[in-house]
């Protein structure tokens, strides 16, 4: 005690009303009653039943206090704010539904709190009797409490809870309840939560489900506890959708959470729940009592909590005869200096095990090896989703590992492409065990020249080589590799797709071609090359050409070359080799790939042209989305930069552009 | 079966019977069945008068795989197939396991590969605990194995 004074005079700021009735200005300033001197804080919100039987006792019945003292010195508490936010939707149809449902939120905050019991949630649901009260809350024999300069700043509480309960048909047999308990104490004794006691019965309840436990003697001394920014936030939303047949859930979500700055035998018993179809012989959930606790603390500082506790449920069981019990428990315990801090989380019985979602006649353990048949799909995947197998379970890990078929053609593309590092891509080719054959890069920026020349060394069966758009890599690496393959015998690339490397002086593009091995007027492809946005780099799979780039036929420069699709310059053969060339010497319609040196064409946002007849074709489908199906992705990111380019569209502007050109 | 419709309308066409393996027969015209390269060496075997036995899939199954095998001897149009095809693979899981180890084993590549097709689509994007929620897998890995391969592709999931 008086160590608690010379704690407070410290204090400067406290120092004048550091005496006994100054815990009365406190009162005043705060909006409710339960702070006031002869602390006895019960409450009990939202007890509800739903009774086919008898009640005998009351359901739920808090504690009594013997003899209770405590005293606030200083008690300061700034900015203290509470938003409780509850939404229920419950929409029972028809049927013989049974549902009851409760949630309660009960806060009970306590600049020093004595005996602080909260019973959240008392929740029945019988179709039999109840012998004796299913919740009772402890006694406490002689508690004493003191709290000097206690200050509490910025106190942010938001709690939000959406429930949506939409039992549709049948036998339906509904309960849930959620409860979210929060008890925050600055000395708090004895400060017993129970949260989500929860029963649903078929037969009888011999004795009470839970009780708390009493607590002897109990004293507690804070001093100079501070506690700055403390920020709760808890989010629980609920969707439980069951459709038809013999349903019976219960579900049960507690969140509970006890900050104590000296907590003694702060106890939470959080979910404690249980779906029988039998007898209840004796209490489920039990917490332990305290004989003797105290305990003090000195100069306690919490400053920034931020506790966020987000708990999201969808349960959507959808036939035959289910039954599903779940709950969930997130509990969280903070005590400055706890005394017998008992946490006991995730108390959870049933009779039933989860059941599997689609078949529970399987039985009740949650599935078993792979089938057979999923191993044929693995030839099918591309190497995100291999990966993501490979997490699934041991067996398929090993074929998705083990199997160098899977892996004697990689194509990485987005989204790993930005992620793939030389180490990984190295990896993964090493898992062809030197099969290899095709490896397809598709702008995988990390990708330097060392690590592709490690690829190529441990990789001789590689034949096609697609590396279009790794800014990363250079042409003199590429040479260089080709080189070092060529002179030790291994080079069979027969393939190379390099468009997107910048600047190939002729020279490089000689010596690319003599590495090849292809004459200095190889074919050219038989397919024409279209511009096409979304594919911008051909792939060695689509045409049969050795390389991409080639030598642009007007300005000479090794770059990729595009052909028209304009039916006007395909007519003859020569005027198809006219209206040929790299996209600087003739700009070329972004969507269709047409020259646009004879139509109108707008610019968009990206720089990309866009003819007239696309731009057209662009507004119908804005017009009728519905009518265009399932546009491509090159076209949607059209529609948004017409959007955007229209505004301000001028057609002088973008010819200005093309005469730079 | 349509089959025992076509072999009195029309005599021309050679049927051969196929024996599920709980012994029930189908009637199959000779070019529908020889899409099966099993069926196809079984009838060089000198099968094709008698009943062509195949032990290993049921006559559920059979079934669903004769209509198969009748469609894509029918001649229609190719987006007709098409139409088609989507509907038939779009099957509980349990037919489509069934359906996918029949054709593996009757060897009808085309049908093989719908199904795996169709098994990959149902795999793509999902990640591991909703692949095994929906193909009924437990998770087997002891914590440190799946630490190792978490670790190991780290880098594409970052």
């Amino acid at each position: 005690m008086e160590k608690t004074h010379d704690e407070g005079e410290r204090n400067g700021e406290f120092e004048e009303c550091n005496t006994k009735v100054g815990s009365d200005d406190i009162v005043d300033s705060l909006p409710a009653d339960p702070f006031g001197m002869d602390i006895k804080f019960s409450r009990l919100t939202a007890s509800f039943e739903d009774f086919d039987g008898d009640l005998g006792y009351p359901p739920a019945e808090l504690g009594t206090n013997g003899d209770d003292k405590s005293v606030v010195d200083d008690g300061v508490f700034v900015g203290l704010d509470l938003f409780f936010n509850s939404a229920w939707g419950l929409q029972p149809q028809k049927g013989n539904l049974n549902i009851s449902a409760v949630s309660t939120q009960d806060h009970s905050f306590s600049g020093s709190g004595v005996d602080c019991g909260v019973n959240a949630g008392g929740f029945e649901d019988f179709d039999g009797d109840l012998g004796s009260p299913p919740a009772e809350l402890g006694t406490n024999g002689d508690d004493k409490s003191v709290v000097d300069d206690d200050v509490v700043v910025g106190l942010d509480l938001f709690f939000n809870d959406a429930w949506g309960l939409q039992p549709q048909k049948g036998n339906l047999n509904i309960s849930a309840v959620s409860t979210q308990d929060h008890s925050f104490s600055g000395s708090g004794v004895d400060c017993g939560v129970n949260a989500g006691g929860f029963e649903d019965f078929d037969g009888d309840l011999g004795s009470p489900p839970a009780e708390l436990g009493t607590n002897g003697d109990d004293k507690s001394v804070v001093d100079d506890g501070v506690f700055v920014g403390l920020d709760l936030f808890f989010n629980g939303a609920w969707g439980l959708q069951p459709q038809k047949g013999n349903l019976n859930i219960s579900a049960v979500s507690t969140q509970d959470h006890s900050f104590s700055g000296s907590g003694v035998d702060c106890g939470v018993n959080a979910g404690g729940f249980e779906d029988f179809d039998g007898d209840l012989g004796s209490p489920p959930a039990e917490l332990g009592t305290n004989g003797d606790d105290k305990s003090v603390v000195d100069d306690g500082v919490f400053v920034g909590l931020d506790l966020f506790f987000n708990g999201a449920w969808g349960l959507q069981p959808q036939k035959g005869n289910l039954n599903i019990s779940a709950v969930s428990t997130q509990d969280h315990s903070f005590s400055g200096s706890g005394v017998d801090c008992g946490v006991n989380a995730g108390g959870f019985d049933s009779e039933t095990n989860i059941s599997n979602w689609d078949d529970c006649e399987e039985g009740t353990e949650l599935g078993g090896e792979p089938h057979d048949a999923l191993f044929f799909a693995l030839g099918y995947l591309r190497v995100k989703d291999l990966l993501m197998v490979e997490k699934v379970c041991r067996s398929l890990c090993a074929a998705v590992r083990g199997d160098t078929l899977l892996w004697r053609s990689i194509h990485i593309d987005q989204p790993l492409s930005d992620k793939i590092t030389n180490e990984a891509l190295f990896k993964l080719t090493n898992r062809a065990q030197g099969t290899l054959q095709s490896l397809s890069l598709g702008e995988c920026i990390r990708i330097t020249d060392s690590g592709l020349m490690q690829v190529l060394e441990s990789n001789p069966r590689l034949t096609k080589l697609c590396v279009p758009g790794c800014v990363n890599l250079t042409i003199d690496g590429i040479l260089f590799n080709l080189r070092a393959l060529k002179s030790s015998g291994t080079l069979i690339i027969k393939r190379i797709r390099i468009g997107g490397l910048f600047g190939v002086t002729e020279k490089q593009f000689e010596e690319l071609e003599s590495l090849l091995g292809v004459g200095h007027m190889h074919p050219r492809a038989k397919n024409l090359q279209f511009h096409r946005v979304g594919q911008l780099y051909p792939c060695c799979d689509d045409d049969d050409r050795a390389i991409d780039v080639e030598r642009c036929p007007k300005c000479q420069k090794v770059k990729l070359v595009y052909d028209c699709p304009a039916e006007s310059c395909q007519g003859k053969d020569q005027a198809n080799q006219l209206c040929r060339a790299c996209t600087l010497c003739i700009p070329r319609c972004s969507c269709c790939g047409c020259c646009i040196k004879d139509c109108e064409y707008v610019e968009t946002f990206c720089l990309d042209f866009l003819c007239f007849g696309c731009l057209k074709q662009l507004f119908n489908c804005q017009e009728k989305p519905e009518v265009n199906g399932a546009p491509s992705s090159g076209h949607t990111i059209f529609q948004y930069e017409t959007r955007l380019n229209l505004a301000d569209f001028s057609l002088d502007s973008a010819v200005a552009v093309v005469q730079l050109f | 079966m349509a089959s025992s419709e076509s072999t009195t309308t029309s005599t021309t066409t050679k049927v051969l019977r196929l024996k599920s393996s709980d012994n029930e027969i189908f009637g199959v015209e000779e070019k529908a069945a020889l899409q099966s390269e099993t069926i196809k060496s079984l009838a060089e075997d000198g099968y094709s008068e008698d009943v062509i036995p195949l032990f290993n899939v049921e006559k559920k199954t059979l079934a669903k795989i004769v209509e198969w095998l009748n469609k894509h001897a029918s001649g229609s149009s190719k987006e007709e197939l098409k139409r088609w095809d989507a509907d038939f693979v779009d099957v509980d899981k349990d037919v489509l396991y069934d359906l996918l180890l029949a054709s593996n084993y009757l060897n009808i590549e085309v049908l093989l590969h719908q199904l795996a097709q169709k098994v990959a689509d149902m795999i793509k994007g999902k990640k591991p605990e909703e692949i095994r929620q929906l193909f009924g897998i437990k998770n087997d890995f002891t914590p440190e194995e799946e630490a190792e391969i978490r670790r190991e592709n780290a880098w594409a999931f970052e």
